[in-house]
C-alpha cells in the first residue's frame, strides 16, 4: 500500500501477538468468613451515575460519611508533543467545610491545589491508569475532576475513606463516559492494630481514631489513670483493586497513632500480616464491585427499555 | 436528565452475581449484555470486536478469554463481513477478517444514555469529514469534524493534506489553491497519526475529495462536474476542486 505512516515504524499489518496460555486450574482464593459477616453491613453504598449531561460520563457515591461526585471528560484532543496514548490527568477538590480540613489549613476555599488534595489525586490516578485502555486514545485527554461534597474528618486520618470512594466512584464515571477499560476498579479502606493484623477490618469508623483512644485521652485530661484499654499502634490502607484481573492497582498504608512517646519501639508490619491485611482489603473490594455490577446491569437495562420506548413513540406519530 | 437516565439506590446486596446468566435470545453461551472486565467467551471460538479486548490471563474454557471493555449489549458477527462499507476499510483488515473463521465479538454500549456522547478519536486508515480551514502552496490545514459515523470531539483535531497526498497520479503538479479553499468540507482518509498537533490526512482515491463546496461569485453551493471541477447553479462559474466521486 503505497499510503503508509512514514513517520514511525509500524508492526507488519498481519501481525499477532504471541500468546501463552497457562493450562493450570486456578484456585479460587476462600474469602475469610469473619470477614465477611461485616461486609453486609460494611457496604451500604449509593451509586448512581450520568448525573451530568454535560459531563462525558459522571458518578456520584456515598459511603458512610463520604458523598463524592466524581466527573469524566474526553477523550480531546491534546496539543502539544505526539504521544501514541491518551494522557490521565486526576484531580481532587475538596469543596469548603465538606471535612474537618480547613481546620488543618490544608484546604483552602481558594483555587489552588493542597497537599491533601494532591496526594489524593496522585493515589486515584495510579489506581486508574492500569485499568484504562489509554492505547485505544492515541494523541487525546481523558481529565477526571473529583469533587470531595463531604467527607470523614481528615483529621484523625480517615483519609484512606475518601480515597476508596473517589477511587470507586472515579471508575464507574470512566466506564459511564465509554472509554475502554481493562477492568472497573474498587476500592476498599481497611483498619488494623499494628503488630496484631489478624484484627485486620473494614475502616468504618466515624470519628477517626479508635474509640478506646478517644476515651484514654480525655481520662488522661481529668487526670485519671489509664485504664485497661491503651492506646495502640493503628494502621490504615487503601486497596484499589480489579476484581475481575484479580489485580491491586493502587495501594497506600499509613500508621496513623494517636500518639507515640519518644523512644518507644514502634512495631514493624511483617509481610505475612501485611498480605492479611490485602487480603481482607481485596475481599471488601470485591463486595463493592458486586454493587457496582448491579448497578451498572440497572443502568443498561433502564437505558435498553428508553431505548424501545423512544422507538414507539416513534411509531406512534407515524 | 430523567430518572430512567440510570440511578439505583443499591444497599449491600452479597448474593448478586458477578457475572450475568441470563441469555435467552443467543444460542451459544453469551450474555445478552456486559460490563466492563466481564470474560465472555473463550477466544478458541470468537474473535475479538469493538468494545472487548483478548486477554490471555482470564479462564473462559481455556486459551484465553475475550473480555468485555464498555458497557453495552454482546453482538456477535458472522466471520466474513459483509458491510457494504468494508471498501473504506482497510485492505489489510478486511484480509485479516477473511482469515479469521472465528464470529467476531463485540460490545456495542446502548444509544440512549443519560451522559453526554463521547467524541470519536481518529485513527490511521479511518475516513473523516473535514473543514479547510487554510491553504498554503504545500499543504491544507484542516478541522477533522466527523470521524466514521460519530461526530469528533467537542475541541476539534487538527489535520494537515499535504500537495503528494492530494491526488495519486501527477503528485508534483498538483496546485493547492485550484484543488482546495478555505471553507470547502472534504472527505478524507488518515494515512497517519502525524506529529503533536495534526493528523495527516489523504485525498488519493476517486471517492476522497471536497464533497461539499460554496462559490465564490454567488454563495451558493455548486456542484460537482468532474473529478477536478465544480459548477455554480447560480452564476454559472466554473471552479476547480478536487472533488469526491458522488455516492447516492
Amino acid at each position: 500500500m503505497y499510503l503508509s505512516d512514514r513517520r514511525r515504524i509500524l508492526v507488519p499489518p498481519l501481525s499477532r501477538r504471541l500468546t501463552y496460555v497457562d493450562e493450570r486450574p486456578l484456585s479460587p482464593s476462600p474469602a475469610s468468613k469473619k470477614a465477611l459477616s461485616k461486609l453486609d453491613s460494611a457496604h451500604k453504598i449509593y451509586l448512581r451515575t450520568s448525573l451530568l449531561p454535560d459531563a462525558t460520563g459522571s458518578a456520584y457515591i456515598e459511603h458512610q460519611q463520604s458523598k463524592i461526585l466524581a466527573l469524566v471528560n474526553g477523550p480531546r484532543s491534546q496539543k502539544g508533543s505526539f504521544s501514541p496514548t491518551a494522557k490521565l490527568v486526576v484531580d481532587v477538590k475538596f469543596l469548603p467545610f465538606s471535612s474537618d480540613a480547613h481546620v488543618l489549613g490544608i484546604q483552602q476555599g481558594g483555587g489552588y491545589t493542597t497537599s491533601l488534595e494532591r496526594t489524593l489525586a496522585d493515589f486515584i490516578y495510579a489506581s486508574l491508569v492500569p485499568s484504562i485502555r489509554l492505547g485505544q486514545y492515541p494523541k487525546s485527554g481523558i481529565s477526571v475532576s473529583i469533587v470531595v461534597i463531604s467527607g470523614p474528618p481528615v483529621w484523625n486520618g480517615l483519609v484512606k475513606q475518601i480515597g476508596a470512594s473517589c477511587v470507586t466512584a472515579a471508575s464507574v464515571a470512566v466506564v459511564d463516559a465509554g472509554i475502554e477499560v481493562f477492568d472497573i476498579v474498587t476500592a476498599c479502606a481497611v483498619k488494623f492494630r499494628m503488630g496484631a493484623e489478624e484484627q485486620t477490618e473494614i475502616d468504618l469508623d466515624e470519628r477517626g481514631f479508635d474509640q478506646n483512644c478517644a476515651d484514654y485521652g480525655n481520662k488522661m485530661n481529668i487526670g485519671e489513670s489509664a485504664g485497661a484499654s491503651q492506646p495502640q499502634s493503628i494502621g490504615r490502607g487503601v486497596v484499589s483493586y480489579m476484581a475481575s484481573r484479580d489485580e491491586i492497582s493502587g495501594f497506600w498504608i499509613d500508621d496513623e497513632s494517636q500518639e507515640r512517646t519518644v523512644g518507644e519501639a514502634t512495631s514493624s508490619m511483617e509481610g505475612a500480616s501485611l498480605i492479611q491485611v490485602l487480603k481482607i482489603a481485596c475481599d471488601g473490594a470485591k463486595e463493592v464491585r458486586k454493587l457496582v455490577n448491579a448497578v451498572l446491569s440497572q443502568v443498561f437495562h433502564n437505558c435498553e427499555d428508553a431505548s424501545v420506548q423512544a422507538a414507539k413513540k416513534i411509531k406512534i406519530a407515524e | 436528565m430523567s430518572s430512567s437516565a440510570g440511578s439505583t439506590p443499591v444497599t449491600s446486596r452479597p448474593g448478586t452475581p458477578a457475572r450475568s446468566k441470563d441469555n435467552p435470545s443467543s444460542a451459544s453461551d453469551l450474555p445478552t449484555h456486559a460490563i466492563p472486565g466481564q470474560p465472555l467467551c473463550s477466544a478458541r471460538e470468537y474473535a475479538p470486536g469493538p468494545g472487548t479486548y483478548f486477554d490471555e490471563h482470564a479462564v473462559v474454557g481455556g486459551g484465553g478469554a475475550i473480555v468485555a471493555s464498555v458497557l453495552g449489549a454482546v453482538v456477535v458477527s458472522k466471520p466474513t463481513p459483509s458491510t457494504a462499507k468494508s471498501s473504506l476499510r482497510k485492505d489489510d483488515e478486511k484480509k485479516a477478517a477473511a482469515a479469521d473463521p472465528r464470529p467476531r465479538v463485540s460490545v456495542v454500549r446502548p444509544t440512549a444514555n443519560g451522559g453526554g456522547t463521547m467524541g470519536a478519536v481518529p485513527d490511521v486508515d479511518d475516513v473523516v469529514l473535514v473543514r479547510v480551514l487554510r491553504i498554503n502552496p504545500r499543504m491544507a490545514n484542516v478541522a477533522i469534524l466527523v470521524v466514521g459515523e460519530n461526530n469528533s470531539a467537542t475541541d476539534e483535531y487538527g489535520g494537515i493534506i499535504r500537495a503528494q497526498d492530494v491526488r495519486e497520479t501527477e503528485k508534483d503538479k498538483v496546485k493547492m489553491q485550484d484543488c482546495f479553499r478555505p471553507g470547502d468540507i472534504i472527505r478524507a482518509q488518515v494515512i497517519s497519526l502525524g506529529d503533536g498537533t495534526n493528523y495527516y490526512l489523504s485525498t488519493a482515491r476517486n471517492d476522497l475529495g471536497v464533497v461539499f463546496a460554496i462559490s465564490e461569485a454567488s454563495g451558493a453551493p455548486m456542484y460537482p462536474l468532474d473529478w477536478r471541477s465544480m459548477r455554480c447553479p447560480v452564476s454559472g462559474t466554473i471552479e476547480q476542486r478536487k472533488c469526491a466521486r458522488p455516492t447516492s
